[in-house]
């Protein structure tokens, strides 16, 4: 919607400038709006890395299937075929393509072999200050040393340990305290100790010394 | 470090085995912190599996409602569409509640979960039909009312809390653009039918939207159902992506996932240590111990029979799946009809105006090219007149070097970049109980030693397995031995943090100046001519 804008601004801006050209500006009008229309989307997304203006503000990004950058073909594909995806009226077909194919691809991407991603991967809030408060607690957490694993843990129980401990400065002290408390019968202990526990197998876990 | 025992590969399956019963089939496992639209695309995601049970859950609350007001449709067609999308929340509370169920891992069917919903489910639902039913955020609020129970007061200090943050925001942006989509939604259904109706029929629908005549009644029951339809096929849509948000501002502000796996961590912990400690962790409202009970079926197969079975497998209709195309058959051959006939010449005046605009984007077009080429040349002369001629940078013939990169894996391999005493520092580095920086030094020197002593082409890419492959024509077979020694013993460590034995690393650095001994500067000279 955003690309949409630009776009119309563009080409209205377009639009007054051969206006002072008479008939004959009519006709480059057209010729650029068709250049714009088709063109401006496939432009952007393959250079500047699958992003156009609009995508970039939502941090998404068009990629290939298979993960790798967008080439000419696959984004020339991709928005020539936006045109079926306007069927019958307003994106309709394209709709109803996103909600039932398993990756949220309109008809355009599943022909072209292409995936809109999410750029960014955001954690918790940003700004300065969280930045400098996650650093304090990395530091303090580092000097409590490693531990080993008492028991066995998949790598999604490993993840959630390092993951409590990354996300310490965004929990309450309560809450921090009452989550460690629930590996009680792994760390052995209740209260600050038993987190210092929790904390020391997440080091051990993230690869500390 | 020392080998530690917990990471040796069975005691991970085991741990894999362990926790399987509980880690499938949950919709919580897949709980992490997620930006807010990441949080919307994961509901739409989550609705798929149950979108037809969803549908006939709702369908049991809208339908009567749909039949009540259908008698004053046609007097009141704004009013009946307005009473229609103002009851949502009465459909919406019962989605809800099927879907937290689900994401927990139990998933009634339709008639199971109408049959079980709970009286809370509709707990002030008056007030959700008058006070709140404007709130932007609604989809976000539901799960309060619904899976927390709160009212007033509690209610809303527990919403102003969840709301302050980016998925609140997010919520609302949602509300907006699903009331877009709904009326898009009933506009296509409506335009699509348009189209197949015969010319006669929309002339005078046409009439009657656009040209102020009488409205038929179908008309307006048509556009009515369409709109009804529409509530509905969205309405899951809508509750799951706002419980997806509500879910995600939660694990943001709780770490709720981590609480979920700390459950389950927990009860593995208290089973191993015996029944006696088998503290009961309940997750919400599932108890997990109705899950059936880890059975790893894992029985001896001599390795002749296991390939037999491996190759039946891959032979059989998992792996080559028969795919049933069919087609149809059209009855009668399409007959294509032109209609020349019919194409008037279109008026002289527009042939005019053509061929004005033609001949016009044809003399502006050559200008541009003239301007362009001249621009070029223009350009190209003060680049010649400021740098007092052309210079074309073309490496001389035989100047040539063979290129060696700087770097390979993080490692620098310049030969500016190493200690004279290659071998003796790094025995420093590890009487000083460094030994990874020993191994690094020493394996960084017989690279370096490798590009420009023998040769190796080495480029940026490479592993640390393909400089090996490299070297095992260029070296001596003793010296091959020694560089693949020292390739794993740098491997484990680098990558496994298993530090060698202190005799390992004093037999290899005593080794190292035999095989990759100081580089002969003549040698390296040939070498890159």
């Amino acid at each position: 919607m955003i690309d949409e804008a630009i776009a119309w601004v563009v080409s209205i801006a377009f639009a007054i400038i051969v206006s002072y050209f008479g008939e004959a500006g009519v006709g480059v009008y057209l010729v650029v709006y068709f250049l714009i229309e088709w063109f401006y989307p496939v432009l952007f997304e393959v250079l500047r890395h699958g992003q156009t203006p609009g995508k970039g503000v939502m941090g998404l990004r068009v990629v290939c299937d298979d993960a790798t950058p967008i080439g000419w073909n696959d984004s020339l594909v991709r928005n020539l075929l936006r045109v079926v995806d306007f069927l019958p009226v307003g994106y309709l077909a394209g709709l109803v393509s996103v909600v039932t194919s398993r990756r949220f691809q309109r008809l355009g991407d599943l022909a072209a072999g292409t995936l809109v991603v999410h750029a960014d991967r955001v954690d918790g809030p940003a700004g300065e200050e969280r930045a400098a408060a996650r650093e304090e607690w990395a530091e303090a957490d580092r000097r409590l040393g490693a531990a080993p694993l008492p028991i066995p843990l998949v790598v999604e129980e490993r993840r959630g340990i390092v993951g409590f401990a990354e996300r310490q400065p965004d929990l309450s002290a309560e809450r921090i305290l009452e989550l460690a408390e629930l590996l009680e019968p792994l760390s052995g202990a209740r209260g600050e100790e038993g987190r210092q526990r929790v904390i020391r197998i997440a080091n051990g876990i993230a690869g500390g010394e | 470090m020392a080998a530690s025992p917990q990471v040796g590969s069975e005691d991970t399956a085991e741990a894999r085995r362990a926790a399987a019963p509980i880690a499938r089939g949950t919709w919580s496992e897949h709980l992490r912190p997620r930006s807010p639209y990441e949080a919307t695309d994961f509901g739409f995601q989550f609705v798929r599996p149950y979108y037809g049970t969803l549908l006939a859950i709702a369908a049991a609350f809208l339908v009567p409602v749909v039949l009540v007001l259908a008698p004053f449709v046609n007097e009141h067609p704004f009013l009946t569409s307005l009473a229609i999308w103002w009851a949502k929340p009465v459909w919406e509370r019962p989605i809800l509640f099927h879907l937290s169920r689900a994401f927990f891992g139990q998933a009634p069917t339709a008639r199971e979960s109408l049959r079980g919903l709970e009286s809370s489910v509709f707990r002030g639902l008056l007030a959700s039909l008058t006070l709140q039913r404007l709130a932007p955020t609604r989809s976000f609020d539901l799960p309060v009312s619904v899976l927390e129970g709160g009212t007033g007061a509690v209610r809303s200090a527990r919403l102003g809390i969840l709301r302050r943050g980016r998925h609140g925001g997010a919520a609302a942006a949602l509300t907006l653009v699903l009331i877009q989509v709904e009326g898009l939604l009933q506009i296509g259904l409506a335009s699509l039918l348009f189209f197949f109706l015969p010319e006669s029929v929309t002339d005078s629908i046409g009439e009657s939207l656009f040209g102020g005549a009488e409205a038929h009644w179908l008309t307006s029951v048509v556009l009515f159902g369409l709109w009804a339809l529409s509530i509905l096929l969205v309405a899951p849509f809508y509750v799951a992506a706002g419980f997806s948000l509500y879910l995600h501002r939660r694990t943001e502000l709780e770490a709720w996932d981590v609480e979920l796996i700390f459950r389950r961590i927990a009860e593995r912990a208290s089973r191993r240590a015996g029944p006696a400690g088998a503290a009961l962790a309940m997750i919400a409202c599932v108890s997990l111990s109705l899950l059936p009970d880890p059975v790893a079926a894992y029985p001896n197969v001599s390795a002749e029979e296991a390939k037999a079975s491996i190759e039946t497998i891959l032979e059989g209709e998992d792996f080559h799946e028969p795919d049933t195309v069919s087609m149809p058959r059209f009855l009668h051959e399409w007959e294509w009809e032109t209609d020349d006939e019919t194409g008037d010449p279109p008026p002289q005046w527009l042939q005019d105006l053509l061929a004005a605009i033609a001949t016009f984007v044809a003399e502006f077009g050559q200008v541009i090219l003239i301007a362009l080429a001249l621009g070029v040349v223009g350009w190209l002369v003060l680049r010649v007149l400021r740098e007092g001629g052309l210079r074309l940078d073309l490496p001389a013939p035989g100047a040539r070097r063979k290129h060696v990169p700087g770097e390979l894996f993080g490692l620098e391999i310049t030969e500016e970049s190493l200690p004279d005493d290659v071998a003796g520092e790094a025995l420093g580095a590890a009487r000083a109980g460094r030994p990874r920086d020993a191994l690094a030094l020493l394996y960084r020197g017989a690279l370096s030693r490798l590009a420009l002593v023998h040769g190796a082409e080495l480029s940026r890419g490479v592993t640390e397995r393909e400089c090996l492959d490299v070297a095992r024509p260029l070296l001596a077979a003793e010296a091959t031995s020694y560089f693949a020694r020292l390739t794993r013993t740098w491997l484990r460590c680098a990558y496994g943090h298993l530090d060698p034995t202190a005799d390992d690393l004093g037999a290899l650095c005593e080794a190292w100046p035999r095989f990759f001994g100081a580089p002969d500067r003549r040698t390296a000279e040939e070498a890159v001519a």
